[in-house]
């Protein structure tokens, strides 16, 4: 999160300057593809790449402050994700436990999750159920609010704060019960 | 220490059913969810959750990211001079569409006039169709149809071309060899009941006319 830079960047890039759109694109990139990666695995780079490709044509309309502009993203990526989510549906059907296994195969986005605890962090999200997994990826990887949240995901408030509650309660107590601290 | 009191954590060899109904846990997980900082008796599970969690949230190391070249090419041909995208604040498309819509009325305008304008002066010259002459006569007072007189001795189109001045005219799609060859075809069409044409290019006294042999020769006079 860029903070109280963003405004100048945001500025900056609007007015075409490459060095302020790589500084918000080396900013938001991380996340979007953990996201994406959840939601669509193995088709990570791909949504993402389609996201920016949509986020760089509303550019030079976009007013807003960071987290305006990072909901924006996100919820350009989550309809490309849907979209994937249904052509891939009509071609076959892909079980859930499937996304551990692409987290865990070679991906071109590997860059961004080099870390081994980072992966297993993110294959915990992945098995949780879908709603609440994206739920805690967009409230903790995105740095989303609540509202927000709720807007992306079609939800109310309550029941986005209910179910991050309850991904969290899972998360730790798996935790736990394994005795491994994620 | 009793069984209630104890965090999974503390206890990690004895499921926690209690879990889910801790609502003091509640104030806990909402600063995970909000990034904000534990309090240190916090049980030892939920700041590793938090910190592991936190990891997703950070940065990637430094260097290009998958997919920033594209991102950037994509960029940069949006801000390219050259590029049809805007480069900030595009205007509304209704406006477009009110511009296409008012250049479109310009033109309409335009062509109006100048359509009024040569109008007026074919009628002027006398070069429009009869009807469409006689009309101008008595509307602005161009020359009447220099056939219209001589109803009794009405004369093929192709006449006209013949006459004084008519002669410049040649060559031209209203000149004499393009009604000549109208004319010729209109001997055709005569013959029909229902020609489109024959009604005004027939001569009003067949075989009478000189019109109507000079037609067969070529120009009459």
């Amino acid at each position: 999160v860029l903070g109280p830079a963003f405004a100048d960047a945001l500025a900056s890039a609007q007015s075409g300057d490459e060095a302020a759109f790589t500084e918000i694109f080396r900013d938001v990139q991380p996340a979007l593809l953990r996201y994406v990666q959840v939601l669509a695995p193995g088709a990570a780079e791909d949504i993402a790449g389609d996201t920016w490709l949509q986020v760089v044509a509303g550019f030079g309309a976009f007013d807003g402050e960071e987290r305006a502009f990072r909901a924006w993203v996100f919820t350009i990526a989550r309809h490309r994700a849907v979209d994937w989510g249904r052509s891939r549906a009509r071609r076959s059907r892909i079980p859930l436990s499937a996304v551990s296994e692409r987290l865990t195969s070679p991906d071109t986005a590997d860059v961004v999750l080099e870390r081994i605890s980072t992966r297993a962090v993110l294959e915990s999200i992945a098995s949780l159920p879908r709603d609440q997994a994206e739920i805690v990826l967009l409230r903790v990887v995105a740095g989303l609010d609540t509202a927000d949240v709720a807007r992306i995901v079609g939800k109310s408030q309550g029941a986005v704060r209910v179910a991050a509650h309850r991904a969290l309660r899972r998360l730790a107590k798996d935790a736990d019960r394994t005795g491994v601290t994620l | 220490m009793s069984g209630s009191d104890a965090s999974s954590h503390e206890m990690p060899g004895f499921p926690s059913p209690s879990w889910p109904s801790r609502e003091p846990e509640t104030p806990l997980l909402d600063m995970i969810l909000d990034g904000q900082p534990l309090p240190n008796d916090a049980p030892y599970g939920v700041h590793a959750l938090a910190a592991r969690l936190a990891e997703l949230a950070d940065p990637a190391e430094p260097g290009a990211l998958p997919g920033e070249a594209a991102a950037l090419a994509a960029f940069s041909r949006a801000h390219s001079p050259g590029s049809a995208a805007p480069a900030r604040r595009p205007a509304p498309r209704r406006r477009d569409h009110l511009l296409t819509a008012g250049r479109a009325r310009l033109a309409a305008v335009v062509a109006a006039v100048a359509v009024a304008l040569g109008g007026t002066a074919a009628a002027y010259a006398g070069d429009l169709p009869r009807p469409v002459q006689n009309f101008a006569h008595r509307l602005i007072g161009a020359p009447a149809s220099r056939s219209a007189p001589s109803r009794a001795g009405q004369q093929p189109a192709g006449h006209q071309g013949h006459q004084p001045g008519a002669g410049t005219r040649t060559g031209t799609p209203a000149g004499h060899g393009h009604r000549a060859a109208q004319h010729r075809k209109s001997r055709g069409l005569a013959r029909r009941k229902h020609g489109p044409g024959s009604h005004q290019l027939r001569p009003a006294k067949p075989g009478s006319s000189p019109g109507h042999r000079g037609s067969r020769g070529g120009p009459a006079g």
